[in-house]
């Protein structure tokens, strides 16, 4: 593909009136004006292969020197057309594809998947099942947001971030490996429960781990939070109002940190979350720092959340029975599950054959990048990487 | 108790629409299912924005599905504050599927209808931008409708380029 | 025969100058190797290890690498800038180890202007970056070389601040009579001015050195490599022995001005004792690299001018007061 804005297949035919403030500058006339010119702005691409676009993510980048004017971002690398290849399957049978969606948090989406069809097909899910479902969540959890640490410093040069994130992050996949069988792509949530109980010993392992954890957070705030650098590239930069916030679909820890308390773990409490005693983490400033310290700030409430899971965790089955074919009743039926970027939400439509007719999925990476474009107009180049790190999208889910 | 104000919020919102807007409504603990005509779509979703009874003002989702015989969209409100979500279901004509955009209303919609319009080929009037986001801009088709020949080797898209020595980057 | 050869003067100083390169790189293989393994503990794993005892001849295999790597010139390159761009970085930084005294006696060339040499021949490697970053002919080299060029001018005039008032003390341009000056443990880095300087010039080198948290020209998050990203083999070589020889070098020149350069206590040869006070000085600037993120160019920029420069003209005139103050009391 050029770098030659397209003809417009559908001019506009009146000029949008955007009462919550929506895009401040159209990166299209603006990408038109300024080739027009032919003297300003240099039109620069950064990826679709790059160190810092976290996945296959292009953006078309226009400068005037080091100052952003504007930023077009291009998706559809990573697609594969999951939603067309569930319609072929039987419900079930998706599940496995579904890691592949978020794939640094992937039993985000078995659950939200699962929790479609158990709601699609009236199938309960029994006690023991929901209290180590939220302690598969939580784990996943801290692992994400250890990536999202260390991946976010190297963004901004501090490399030794990385390591001391993955350090800890290995001891949480050696514990999922331990119950799941895998590092990333877990497929450890069927509908109606697990497809196994866990380990011997592995709640102590997971105490264990939660101690480390929490004796660890003082390095890493040392070494960015109180860092008087890493406060001046995250600080003030890149703001967003709550109202912009709402009005682009933000969720997760972006959004909150723009004040919004909007948790669906305690908005639409799922599982046992309702039963759990954590905090919503909100900040106000809107800004990279803000997002920075919410995702910092969750790792401290998931490991509140895992020893409460062990403490009130009853014996009984793992799953419930479920046919050897399921035929949901037609309907439609979405679930929502809190993953670490966001509100995901499948949603299933049925008509009471075994495969369905639409599995859609709402991946928060896919609404939260939308408000990019707006947020790096008048910053600099180097604010692109610092703004792009802090939303925190992983493109398996944006393009699935 | 949620059903009863979910509900009679929803109705006190909708009571200035046209007769025959709202097809059906449903309320099943914090979720309310409304089937509505194409023509009061954008309506519906203004009300729905607007009033603050409703106040389901946060775009939580936007999708479609297609049956073989019939397309609909689903639109997803949330309001964050009183804690309910509307679900939105509008039938489009599956031969020449489009809609009115509601980009103004929630800019965060602008992707979702650019990506039904790639999967489906909805076509939402007014949208400042409407061109596919997953798929390559010369694919051919629209993907997840039912009636959607997929091709049995190869793909639309083109084979390798030669390089533009003019464009660097 | 040999004996004979030497007894010309230009053959002498050909050897000479072959023996200063080798002494240079070697110490560059030793950093590099040093380097990576401060970079390792610190990041709470080994380094190199495999290759020799303790990965000691890694550096070595790494140079190996890039001597047989393919030379890749790409095609929209401007092919005389692309050449010529490597010997601008490399050259200067060879050319400023001429003057550097190693102990009294021990210099290649003692220049009685030796401090002004050293700034200026430094200059010359901003040249050479900004040809690298033009001659790629590439959107993201032009953006690390303009980074480095303003980078590099504007911290020159903090360091330049700093020898400024060193020679105040020193009453000397000479670098053999700075380091004379401060024998017996008197180093100037006692000084209360000089303190301050040290701290200016310190902060000063980070970024002539391009080192985090001024490393904008190589941001490798953002620009895969900045102004080098297009070389390969041989010509990346030359960067990056010229960024750890100017590391070296930068440091080795703090010793000098500040620390006492080859004064020690007996036992060990002075040389020995500049080496050792050198690499201490470099450790901290691993140190440095390894746990700090990196600055914006704005801030970059801005810390220079409105910071380092007003303080560095405040520590000359405060060197000048001293030294008047000193002569007009010892009188």
């Amino acid at each position: 593909m050029s770098l030659e804005p397209r003809t417009d297949p559908n001019p506009p035919t009146a000029e949008p009136e955007t009462p919550a403030k929506g895009p401040a500058i159209d990166a299209q006339a603006l990408h038109q004006e300024i080739l027009d010119l032919g003297t300003q702005g240099m039109v620069m691409n950064m990826g679709p292969q790059h160190p810092s676009t976290h996945g296959v993510l292009r953006l078309i980048l226009t400068l005037d020197g080091e100052e952003v004017m504007a930023c077009e971002p291009m998706i559809g690398y990573l697609h594969r057309g999951l939603e067309k290849m569930a319609e072929r399957r039987p419900y079930r049978h998706f599940l496995p594809f579904t890691d592949r969606l978020d794939y640094v948090c992937s039993l985000a989406n078995n659950l939200a998947c699962a929790q479609a069809i158990e709601r699609l097909a009236g199938v309960e899910v029994p006690e023991r099942a929901q209290w180590l479902r939220v302690a598969l969540m939580e784990l996943n959890r801290i692992a994400s947001h250890l990536l999202f640490l260390g991946t976010f410093g190297t963004d901004l040069g501090a490399t030794t971030m990385l390591l001391y994130a993955f350090r800890e992050r290995e001891e949480a996949l050696a514990l999922l490996e331990a119950i799941t069988g895998a590092r990333l792509t877990y497929n450890w949530i069927r509908v109606g429960g697990l497809p196994d109980d866990m380990p011997e010993n592995w709640d102590k392992g997971v105490l264990a781990f939660c101690d480390l954890l929490e004796s660890r957070l003082p390095e890493y705030d040392r070494l960015l939070t109180d860092n008087p650098i890493f406060r001046r590239r995250t600080e003030g930069v890149g703001v967003v109002s709550p109202e912009d916030a709402k009005a682009y679909g933000l969720t997760g820890p972006t959004l909150r940190a723009s004040g919004v308390a909007y948790d669906i773990r305690r908005w639409a409490p799922y599982e046992k979350y309702a039963e759990i005693d954590f905090d919503v983490v909100v900040l106000r400033d809107g800004d990279t720092f803000a997002r920075y310290l919410a995702r910092r700030l969750e790792l401290e409430q998931s490991v509140r959340i895992l020893r409460q899971v062990f403490d009130k965790l009853p014996e009984g089955p793992i799953a419930s029975k479920v046919g050897k074919v399921l035929k949901p009743p037609p309907g439609i039926a979405f679930s929502q599950v809190e993953s670490p970027r966001g509100e995901l939400s499948f949603t299933m439509v049925s008509d009471g054959s075994p495969n369905p007719v639409r599995v859609h999925i709402r991946a928060p990476s896919f609404a939260n990048l939308t408000v990019l474009a707006d947020l790096v107009a008048g910053n600099k180049v180097a604010d692109v990487v610092a703004i792009l790190g802090s939303i925190d999208i992983v493109l398996g889910e944006v393009d699935r | 108790m949620m059903e009863r104000d979910f509900g009679s919020a929803l109705r006190t919102a909708l009571a200035g629409l046209p007769e025959g807007a709202v097809e059906s409504l449903e309320v099943s603990g914090s979720v309310a299912t409304l089937r509505v005509n194409l023509g009061s779509l954008r309506a519906v979703l203004e009300s729905l924005k607007s009033f603050p009874e409703a106040a389901c003002d946060f775009p939580a989702n936007l999708t479609a599905y297609d049956t073989g015989e019939e397309m609909f969209l689903v639109y997803r409100l949330a309001s964050i504050e009183r804690g309910w979500q509307a679900l939105v279901l509008c039938r489009v004509d599956r031969s020449e599927p489009a809609a009115p955009s509601v980009t103004d209303l929630w800019p965060g919609f602008n992707w979702f209808e650019r990506e039904v319009y790639d999967m489906f080929g909805v076509r939402f009037e007014g949208h400042p931008d409407l061109r596919r986001i997953l798929l390559p801009d010369d694919w051919e088709g629209f993907p997840f409708r039912k009636d959607y020949v997929s091709r049995p080797s190869g793909s639309p898209l083109r084979g390798p380029q030669p390089i533009d020595r003019g464009a660097q980057g | 025969m040999i004996a004979q050869a030497l007894e010309n003067p230009w053959i002498r100083q050909l050897v000479n100058a072959a023996m200063l390169l080798a002494v240079i790189n070697l110490g560059v293989l030793v950093l590099i190797y040093l380097e990576r393994k401060v970079a390792g503990y610190i990041q709470s794993r080994l380094g190199p290890v495999h290759v020799g005892p303790r990965g000691w001849l890694q550096s070595v295999a790494d140079a190996v690498k890039l001597v047989l790597k393919e030379d890749i010139i790409p095609a929209p390159a401007d092919r005389f800038m692309f050449v010529l761009a490597p010997f601008f970085v490399f050259v200067p930084v060879l050319a400023v180890f001429l003057v550097l005294p190693f102990s009294s006696g021990w210099v290649a060339y003692d220049f009685s202007l030796a401090a002004l040499y050293v700034i200026a021949a430094g200059t010359v490697a901003i040249m050479g970056i900004v040809m690298a970053g033009w001659g790629t002919n590439n959107k993201y080299s032009l953006l690390g070389g303009l980074r480095s060029a303003a980078q590099l001018i504007s911290y020159e005039v903090p360091v330049v601040l700093a020898i400024l008032a060193v020679v105040f003390f020193a009453q000397s341009m000479s670098l053999v009579e700075i380091a004379e000056a401060q024998r017996g443990f008197r180093w100037f880095i006692f000084q209360p001015p000089l303190l301050v300087a040290a701290f200016v010039y310190m902060i000063g080198q980070l970024a002539e050195t391009n080192r985090t948290p001024f490393d904008l020209p190589e941001a490798e998050s953002e620009l895969v490599s900045g102004f080098h990203t297009e070389y390969s083999g041989i010509r990346f070589a030359m960067f990056f022995l010229a960024e750890f020889a100017n590391t070296f070098f930068a440091s080795a020149l703090a010793v000098v001005l500040f620390f006492g350069g080859w004064d020690g206590l007996p036992g060990l040869t002075g040389a020995l004792w500049l080496v050792l006070k050198s690499y201490v000085l470099v450790f901290v600037l691993m140190w440095i690299r390894w746990t700090l993120p990196r600055v914006r160019v704005d801030q970059l920029l801005g810390f220079a001018w409105k910071v380092l420069v007003p303080i560095g003209l405040i520590v000359v005139l405060w060197a000048a007061a001293s030294v008047v103050y000193a002569r007009g009391v010892a009188r």
